[in-house]
This record gives structure tokens, C-alpha cells and sequence, in this order.
């Protein structure tokens, strides 16, 4: 019986220890640094605004896993062992290293208190912090969610981001100006196209000098410290992750699972997906591949939109929308299968409750909108 | 904005309780014992505004606290049960008001419907204000405190009015049995006989409602048509519970509990009745050397009826959550749960691959569904608990949950030639 070891409790280590029980493996353990059992991350926001506990990010230990806590300070590829910090040492066949990733540090001079929200500890640290002047650099989803946590200890929130328009990569500007309005109408003071050298107690801001008390960092994450280079290098070595995404990160620990006890791994999603949120908005994004024209209907006060790309042949390749819930699945489903607008109900791709006014009854009312 | 508008409806709800109650003596010893119960969820309440996010929400709050206000409701359930004199002080202060709409002194039982009544519409407002972006959340909040306001006090109020000869017979319309456990006694029964074409209107009103209304409705939309829509006991728990929601523990130990005791429970009345009303159309009151009453009756009503539907149902909120009565006791949510779990078309359906187990649906559900678990493998929720109050789906950030009543394949056809559904798993 072959003994697994999979370092790292997060998405892409459980999902690879459940999937490794799934099929057959002998003894699998599930080794974890931040917290006995493996949490969500995604979740890791409701701890920071102070709505959940830890135990309530649980998602418990699979079945047939051995879940031991600890931290890995030494390992042998060759004899085939892994040393906790307690002391232990544990045998194995196969390792697998799944340690994620960490939160970019800024990178110029910091003489502010900064936070991340990337760990559980980070979480920590937010859910116990006050501040009454914030300031978060990042323009990205969790740059949102460090806006929101400030608004939400009602401190006066000031949001520095690179860029010149919120989400330019998924949105065009039209929709980045609607998505920018909500924000304002958050109370967070938005300063875009902005790119500071240091984080100091006072932050030189378009319009003057802000004082602040801490700041949030939030430009993304780089892999932790794991060996990724040795993966391979030695049989039984193996290691998964992406430190981006926990779709991805749980389908590569499902993969590497897969291939370790002998059955196919899952095919490469057709249709790539992006789903995010920004205070109430919620922008849905599902492609299978550039379109070369596209249709669009945009409710500027209401800051909800909705496009559709098509390809040469009229047949959907990319759906977007912004402030309206969609069934991903199925518009994932008319992506994959190449359908045009007359082959596609509109209701049955949209989550909203009965009885709520659609952005269009049939798609011909989409406007052609210009390359952008 | 919002934290304006939430602060609004809170100084709102104040202000209305001083307009409903001026004067002095009765009516501000009414006042303050209003305002006791109104603090007591307030300070659940207050603790959800925004700009108080960085206070403990009532879930994380010093379990002194949680038990200070659990202390309160129930001593105050406890008092109006158990001790009808303390209460007897503060009535003249609605003794306006009652002989206005039904023309008689009030009593401690219409008092506390009006308090309770008052309590569910200004929480209503609040909750109104805080889903008001979900269309669902909208309707259904202004359907279930328009019930309590009409069905269960307005209307049976002016009827006792206009009938003070049967003024006996006039209660909340929504004449459930098993809810309504008393309503096959034969106190009851003698009044309905008695009561001319309206009595007897009554009584097949409530065998309708049992029999045939509950499981085909609950067949068509799941037992939210009535849990989350219109129940009284619902009502409350969605409205001033709703800061409460969060508490419901949603361990596979609170499930096994659940099951322990609301089905014999309903199993409990449902014998308790069958004695009763075979005693009733025998025309006895013993089986033997076993009287009725005291046996099959009495017992149910004070530990079920009273003991837990009232003093723990209600005054547990700041411990087990907002729906301890309907999730562990309800012998109505039982029966119709059955009807939901095995033969209904209701379900919370999730979308394969879409969760991130972030676990706002499961912290949210006032039942204590682990929904989180069911989306992480992409299944549908199929539970007999599941009020249906859409909660889940409001608060996921990924739009996974969606709550459904139609069958799969009538509204979704993708082209002509398919078969099945492409969202079925």
C-alpha cells in the first residue's frame, strides 16, 4: 500500500487528497500550516468583515484522509520523508507539494502598518483591526474586497489603482465609468491611473496629501515557497497549484490525483470563466474565444450591463454582464456547443427572480456596439 | 446612503410605537414593555448596520449577552403565559383601540397579537429595506407581514366585532391543524357546530387547508408557500429574526436532533387528536380509567403549544437562531416537509462547478442546511426543512443557488431536438 503525503491544506491540496481516496490510494495525509482542516479562502473575506468564524470556513477533512497540523521544516526526496516542526517524521511514496501562493509585497518603502488578505492570518488581523483613514492599493477583486472591509469599519476609504479604468480587461469603458459610479456612491474616493512609489502615514494623492493609518495591499500573489523545480526530479516528487484561481487550483490537485492513481485527468475547460464582485456588482465573464463582433445593452444608471461577442459565423463565443445574475452554466453550455442568438432563449439563462424586468426580451434588441 | 436609510427605518419603528401608544399609566407601562421586547431584537439588529461592522455581530456577540436577551424573551413569554396579572396592568392602555375594531376591553391574548403584529411590521420594514435589491426577498417579506397584519389579527379583530355572539369562533384564518393543535378540541368543535353556516364554514375551511391545500401547494412551490409566505411563526422569524438567521448551527448533530424530535412530535398530535376526537364523537371523556384531558390534551398544550412553540420558540432566538420552533417542533413544517422531501417540485438547485465554498448560504440558513456542502458537489438541495425564504441565493456571491418550482425541461429547451435539460448533472 502506497503512502501519500500532500503538503498544504488549501483547495489544490485537499481537492488532490480527496480525489487520491477516490481512487484507491493507500494512506493519504493531509498536511496543513495555517489551520488544522482545510478552510475556504474565498470565504476569508466574511471573517475580515467580522460576519464568520473561523469554524465556520471549515470544509472538513475528507473521508479517509489523515489531517495533521503542522509545518514542514525538512524533507528528504531521496529517503523518502518529510520532518514537521514538531518533530515527526513522516514516510512516504509519493509527495505532493500544494503550498499556494503568498500576497505580493509592495515594493517600494513602507513605513505605514500594512494588510493583505490572503491568509488566514491576514483575515485575522482584519477582523480584529480599526481604522478610521484607509487606503488600498490594487485594483483587482480583493483590492474591492479590502475597499469594502474599510466602508465597512466605517473609516474613510480611499482606493488607488494603477490602472486608468476599473476591471479595463473584462470591461469597456463605458461599463468601468458605471462600475466606477457605484463605488463613489460607496462612499470610497477612487483615485485611478495612480501609481505610488512608498506607503507613508500620508499618501500623496491626486488632490492633495491623504493621511491614512493603514494600508491595504492587494496587487496580486506570487507562489509561496514551494519547489515547484523539483517536481519531477526525483520519482514520487510532485507538485500543484495556482496560485490565481480556486477553480483552477482545485482542478489541478484533482488532476495530479488523477494521473497518480491511473485514470484520465479532466479535460481543459472549454469555456473559461470569470466571475467577480465589487461592492453589490457582480460582473460574469465566459469566453471560449475572441469575438469578432459584439452586441451590448448598458443601463448606465443602474450600472447593469450585458454583451454578447460573436464570431465570424454569429455563433456565441463571449457573454458578459455586469449587475445581473446569470446561469453560467447554461450560457457555458450555449458557448460550448457554437449556438447563434435564434437557438438561445433569453430567460432560461438568467438567475433572477421571477418577475424581474430582463436587460432584453430577445436579443435583436442588443445594439451593435464598435470594436473596442 | 443605506446606513442613513437602515438608521431611518430604526428611528422609524420608534416613532410609530409612539404614535400607536400615546398617554400615561397603562399606556406607558405598555410602551415600555413593547420597547423591552423591541431592544432585545434592536440590539441584535443594530449590530448588522453598517459603520457597526466592526462591533461582533449578534453570532459572535459574549454568550452573556446572547443569554441576557434569551433571558428576557423568556421571562417575558413566561409572564404572559403563566402569570396573566402582571399583565392584566398594561391592557387598558389598548383598550382604545380594541373597542374600536371589535368592541370589548382588550385581552392579555389580543394584546399580545397586537404587539406581535406591530413587532413583525416594523422589523418587516427593516428587512425590506435590507434584501431590497432581490425582487423575491421584496414580495415575500410584504407577503408575510400583510398575512400577519390581515389574516391574523385585523380580520379576526373586526370579525369579533361584528359577531360578539360567536366572538369564541373569530381566530387567525390560517386554521391549521397540526399548527392550530387545538382546533379538532372539543371546545372548539361545539363552537363551530354551534356557530351557524360560518361555523360550519370554519371547520371544512380547516379540513381543506390541512388536506388538501397544504400538500398540493407545498407539492407545486415547496413549504415556503406557507413557512416563509404567510406562516405567523414564520413571519416573526423572518422579520425581527432575521438578525438572528446565523445562529442556526448547521452540524450533522443539530440535523439528527431535528429529525428526533419534530417528526414524533408530529406523530404526538397526530395521536393526541385521533383520542380526541374519537372521544368526541363517542361522547366520552375517558378511555377507561384514562381521561382525555389531562392525558392527551393538557400535556401537548403546555409542552408543545405553549412551552415550545412561545417561551422557546421565541425567546432561544439569541441562542439557536430565529427558527428553532419551526426547524425542531412545527408538527405543520413536519408534514408538509415529508410532502416537500418526497413528492415536490421544489428544490434549491446549484450549479455544477460554480461554488467556492465560501459558506455564505450555509452561515445564512436559518434552518441549519449545510447548502454549502450540496453546492460544493453540485447537487440540488432536496430537505424537508427548507423554508424556501431564498436567503442562500441572495447572499451568494457567485449566483450558484437558484430556488425552483417547475419542473426541469418545461421552461428550458435549448433546441428543438434536446432531450434533457443541459444544466442536469
Amino acid at each position: 500500500m502506497e503512502a501519500f503525503v500532500v503538503i498544504g491544506n488549501g483547495a489544490a491540496g485537499r481537492s488532490a487528497a480527496e480525489e487520491l481516496v477516490r481512487g484507491g490510494a493507500g494512506r493519504v495525509v493531509l498536511i496543513g500550516r495555517e489551520h488544522p482542516v482545510p478552510i475556504s479562502r474565498p470565504g476569508l473575506m466574511y471573517r475580515a468583515m467580522g460576519a464568520m468564524r473561523i469554524t465556520d470556513l471549515e470544509l472538513g477533512v475528507p473521508a479517509g484522509v489523515e489531517a495533521v497540523f503542522g509545518e514542514v521544516v525538512a524533507w528528504s526526496p531521496v529517503q523518502r520523508w518529510v520532518e514537521l516542526a514538531s518533530g515527526r517524521r513522516l514516510a512516504f511514496d509519493h509527495v505532493i507539494w500544494a503550498v499556494g501562493a503568498v500576497a505580493r509585497r509592495f515594493p517600494g518603502p513602507v513605513t505605514v502598518p500594512v494588510m493583505h488578505l490572503q491568509s488566514l492570518g491576514d483575515a485575522e488581523a482584519l477582523a480584529g483591526a480599526e481604522v478610521r483613514r484607509w487606503a488600498v492599493v490594487g485594483g483587482g477583486l480583493v483590492g474591492a474586497e479590502l475597499a469594502e472591509w474599510g466602508r465597512g469599519r466605517g473609516a474613510e476609504t480611499h482606493w488607488v489603482v494603477r490602472e486608468e479604468r476599473l476591471w479595463e480587461r473584462w470591461l469597456r469603458r463605458e461599463e468601468s465609468v458605471a462600475l466606477e459610479k457605484r463605488v463613489a456612491r460607496h462612499g470610497v474616493r477612487l483615485h485611478l491611473g495612480v501609481e505610488l512609489d512608498a506607503l507613508a502615514p500620508v499618501l500623496p494623492l491626486p488632490g492633495g496629501e491623504v493621511a491614512v493609518d493603514a494600508v491595504g495591499v492587494a496587487i496580486g500573489v506570487a507562489p509561496a515557497g514551494w519547489p515547484g523545480e523539483w517536481a519531477g526530479a526525483w520519482p514520487g516528487v510532485h507538485a500543484v497549484g495556482d496560485a490565481a484561481s480556486w477553480d483552477g487550483a482545485m482542478r489541478a490537485g484533482r488532476n495530479v490525483a488523477l494521473r497518480l492513481t491511473g485514470r484520465p485527468e479532466l479535460p481543459e475547460p472549454v469555456v473559461r470563466e470569470e466571475r467577480l464582485r465589487c461592492f453589490d456588482r457582480a460582473v460574469t465573464v465566459l469566453e471560449r474565444a475572441q469575438p469578432v463582433a459584439e452586441w451590448g445593452w448598458l443601463d448606465a444608471a443602474q450600472a447593469r450591463s450585458l454583451r454578447v461577442g460573436t464570431d465570424a459565423a454569429g455563433r456565441w463565443v463571449r457573454v458578459t454582464a455586469m449587475g445581473w445574475k446569470l446561469r453560467a452554466n447554461r450560457v457555458a453550455e450555449v458557448l460550448q456547443q457554437g449556438l447563434s442568438s435564434d437557438q438561445i432563449p433569453v430567460h432560461p439563462l438568467f438567475n433572477e427572480p421571477e418577475g424581474t424586468r430582463l436587460p432584453v426580451d430577445a436579443w435583436s434588441q442588443l445594439q451593435p456596439l464598435p470594436a473596442p | 446612503m443605506i446606513r442613513a436609510l437602515a438608521t431611518g427605518c430604526v428611528a422609524a419603528a420608534f416613532a410609530w410605537n409612539l404614535v400607536a401608544n400615546p398617554g400615561l399609566g397603562a399606556e406607558l407601562l405598555w410602551l415600555a414593555a413593547w420597547m423591552a421586547a423591541a431592544a432585545v431584537f434592536a440590539a441584535a439588529e443594530a449590530r448588522r448596520l453598517p459603520g457597526f461592522a466592526h462591533r461582533p455581530q449578534i453570532r459572535h456577540a459574549h454568550p452573556a449577552l446572547r443569554g441576557a436577551l434569551a433571558l428576557a424573551l423568556t421571562s417575558g413569554y413566561a409572564v404572559l403565559y403563566w402569570w396573566p396579572e402582571a399583565v392584566a396592568p398594561v391592557l387598558p392602555a389598548v383598550d382604545d383601540l380594541s373597542w374600536w375594531i371589535r368592541g370589548v376591553d382588550a385581552d392579555r391574548w389580543w394584546w399580545y397579537g397586537l404587539a406581535y403584529t406591530m413587532l413583525v411590521l416594523t422589523s418587516g420594514l427593516i428587512v425590506f429595506v435590507r434584501y431590497r435589491h432581490d425582487a423575491y426577498q421584496r414580495r415575500r417579506t410584504a407577503a408575510v407581514t400583510a398575512a400577519q397584519l390581515v389574516f391574523a389579527f385585523l380580520l379576526p379583530s373586526i370579525l369579533q366585532g361584528l359577531d360578539a355572539e360567536h366572538a369564541a369562533l373569530h381566530r387567525d384564518w390560517k386554521l391549521f391543524w397540526p399548527l392550530d393543535h387545538s382546533f379538532f378540541e372539543p371546545y372548539r368543535l361545539d363552537a363551530m357546530r354551534s356557530g351557524g353556516l360560518l361555523g360550519r364554514a370554519y371547520f371544512f375551511l380547516g379540513l381543506f387547508l390541512f388536506a388538501v391545500v397544504a400538500p398540493v401547494a407545498t407539492y407545486f412551490y415547496g413549504k415556503r408557500w406557507y413557512c416563509s409566505w404567510i406562516c405567523g411563526c414564520g413571519g416573526l422569524a423572518e422579520t425581527a429574526g432575521d438578525a438572528f438567521r446565523t445562529l442556526s448551527s448547521s452540524t450533522p448533530r443539530s440535523w439528527r436532533w431535528e429529525r428526533w424530535l419534530i417528526y414524533p412530535i408530529l406523530a404526538w398530535i397526530t395521536v393526541a387528536t385521533a383520542v380526541v376526537v374519537g372521544g368526541y364523537l363517542a361522547g366520552v371523556d375517558r378511555i377507561g380509567p384514562v381521561a382525555i384531558y389531562p392525558v392527551f390534551t393538557r400535556p401537548y398544550a403546555f409542552a408543545v403549544g405553549a412551552l415550545f412553540s412561545g417561551v422557546i420558540g421565541v425567546g432561544f432566538y439569541p441562542l439557536l437562531g430565529n427558527r428553532i420552533w419551526c426547524r425542531f417542533g412545527c408538527p405543520l413544517a413536519a408534514y408538509m416537509g415529508l410532502v416537500q422531501r418526497f413528492a415536490s417540485r421544489f428544490k434549491v438547485s446549484t450549479e455544477a462547478g460554480g461554488c467556492i465554498a465560501c459558506g455564505a448560504c450555509t452561515l445564512h440558513c436559518e434552518m441549519g442546511i449545510d447548502v454549502r456542502a450540496y453546492a460544493m458537489k453540485g447537487e440540488d438541495v432536496h430537505r424537508a426543512a427548507c423554508v424556501g425564504c431564498g436567503v442562500c441565493a441572495e447572499v451568494c456571491p457567485r449566483d450558484v443557488l437558484r430556488l425552483e418550482s417547475t419542473p426541469e425541461g418545461r421552461i428550458w429547451r435549448l433546441h428543438p431536438e434536446a432531450k434533457s435539460p443541459p444544466s442536469a448533472k
